[in-house]
């Protein structure tokens, strides 16, 4: 007889008798089972019960806080749902290094079009006085970046000091660079 | 451990469920004790599916908080009548929970292999102080989590949760015949299993209590 077929398909309540090879493995489940359930932490049901408890009808101050309760729990596994498993420390760090970059392509981007516009035909003077006109506006842009992201990072200022001596160090560099009519015309060629 | 409601440890079968719907009204207008005996009747049950797939007991009582929330929320909007489904329907919503917490786990391989890893260590050697018979319970948790998951279900609905064939196959969507052959094939896996790769598998401990046991049928 096919051990498969031993089963009472009849008995919709419990499947009917394992067969007795294998009472033991049902024995041993029974021992699980009680084990996890066994695993709640204190106080299980009293916690889940009062935090899920369907909302009466209105019913004055106690319908209220457990309609806010309710809210606030929630809320939290809402955030919590979305931040499990992703790690939430380091992210203002990460923040302000997004920012940094996302200035410095900034100003390079403003940089690079400058220069794309003037090209060679600015001639050595034209180019140094244009540049030196941009980087004075790209100082007062960086300065304004700089007091909006102040705003809402106050702990960020050594940073955005090193970004902005950063800022003004690549636009110096440019500018001596710009100085060199050759080598502005090799890159353009 | 018996709880307030003294259902807790009772097979499924042998709970009162004629009983429910008026609980369930009583629980929806706001009767917090009827709530909590909905909450007695069932939590540990849900818990220990979860656990059992999470290995972590905080996020199992989340899993849990958050199936009875949906539930509450559902039953408050009158999104649901008793008609002798509450079980079937708390247990897919249950299930549905599990589900999207494995599939955010293995998303993230790496941590939460780690985390659950760890976890599970840890739990292991409290269980080892606290239980004289962990190390069989550990091996056959492993012995589980080896089975394929539409086995594993089964499994946990049918001993972690106390469910009976006809309401797992109303949760699983499956013929009541294909649950019955899938658990007594589940149950042969697992015997085999402690059976063949127990001793190699912990050499030094204890080897040899699960496979006594699961062979002479002498547990509790």
């Amino acid at each position: 007889m096919n051990e498969n077929l031993d089963i009472n398909l009849n008995d919709v309540t419990d499947g009917g008798e394992p067969p007795t090879d294998l009472v033991g493995m049902v024995s041993l489940l029974g021992a699980l089972s009680d084990a996890e359930r066994e695993a709640v932490l204190p106080g299980f049901e009293a916690r889940v019960a009062l935090l899920t408890q369907p909302r009466g009808p209105a019913s004055g101050v106690i319908g209220e806080e457990l309609s806010t309760r309710r809210f606030v729990v929630h809320a939290a596994e809402s955030v919590a749902e979305r931040t499990r498993g992703r790690s939430v420390t380091g992210r203002p760090f990460q923040m302000r290094m997004a920012a940094a970059v996302a200035l410095l392509g900034t100003v390079l981007a403003t940089l690079v079009a400058t220069r794309a516009a003037l090209g060679p035909q600015g001639g050595t003077t034209g180019t140094l006085a244009a540049v030196t006109g941009d980087a004075a506006e790209l100082e007062r842009d960086v300065e304004r970046w700089l007091s909006v992201y102040a705003a809402f990072d106050g702990d960020s200022a050594s940073d955005l000091a090193t970004i902005f001596d950063d800022a003004g160090t690549l636009g110096d560099h440019v500018s001596s660079r710009e100085s060199s009519d050759s080598e502005w015309l090799e890159e353009s060629l | 451990m018996t709880s307030e409601s003294g259902f807790q440890g009772l097979p499924a079968d042998h709970l009162p469920t004629d009983d429910l719907a008026p609980i369930l009204v009583r629980a929806v207008a706001g009767d917090g004790a009827a709530w909590r005996t909905v909450v007695d009747r069932y939590g540990r049950r849900l818990f220990a599916v979860a656990r059992s797939r999470c290995r972590d007991a905080e996020v199992a009582e989340d899993i849990t908080q958050s199936v009875f929330a949906t539930v509450a929320a559902k039953l408050s909007a009158g999104e649901y009548t008793e008609q002798g489904k509450f079980e079937s329907w708390l247990f897919r919503v249950a299930m549905n929970r599990i589900r999207d917490h494995i599939r955010r786990v293995r998303r993230q391989p790496v941590a939460a292999n780690s985390e659950i890893v760890a976890e599970a260590a840890e739990q292991r050697a409290v269980g080892d102080r606290e239980r004289p018979d962990e190390t069989s319970l550990e091996r056959l948790r492993e012995a589980v989590e080896g089975l394929s998951d539409s086995d594993r279900e089964v499994i946990e609905l049918r001993h972690h949760g106390g469910m009976s064939f006809k309401k797992m196959a109303e949760v699983l969507n499956e013929p009541m015949g294909t649950l019955l052959a899938r658990h007594h094939r589940a149950l042969r896996k697992l015997k085999e299993r402690l059976e063949t790769h127990e001793p190699a598998e912990l050499p030094g401990k204890t080897g040899g209590t699960a496979k006594r046991f699961v062979g002479e049928g002498r547990i509790k």
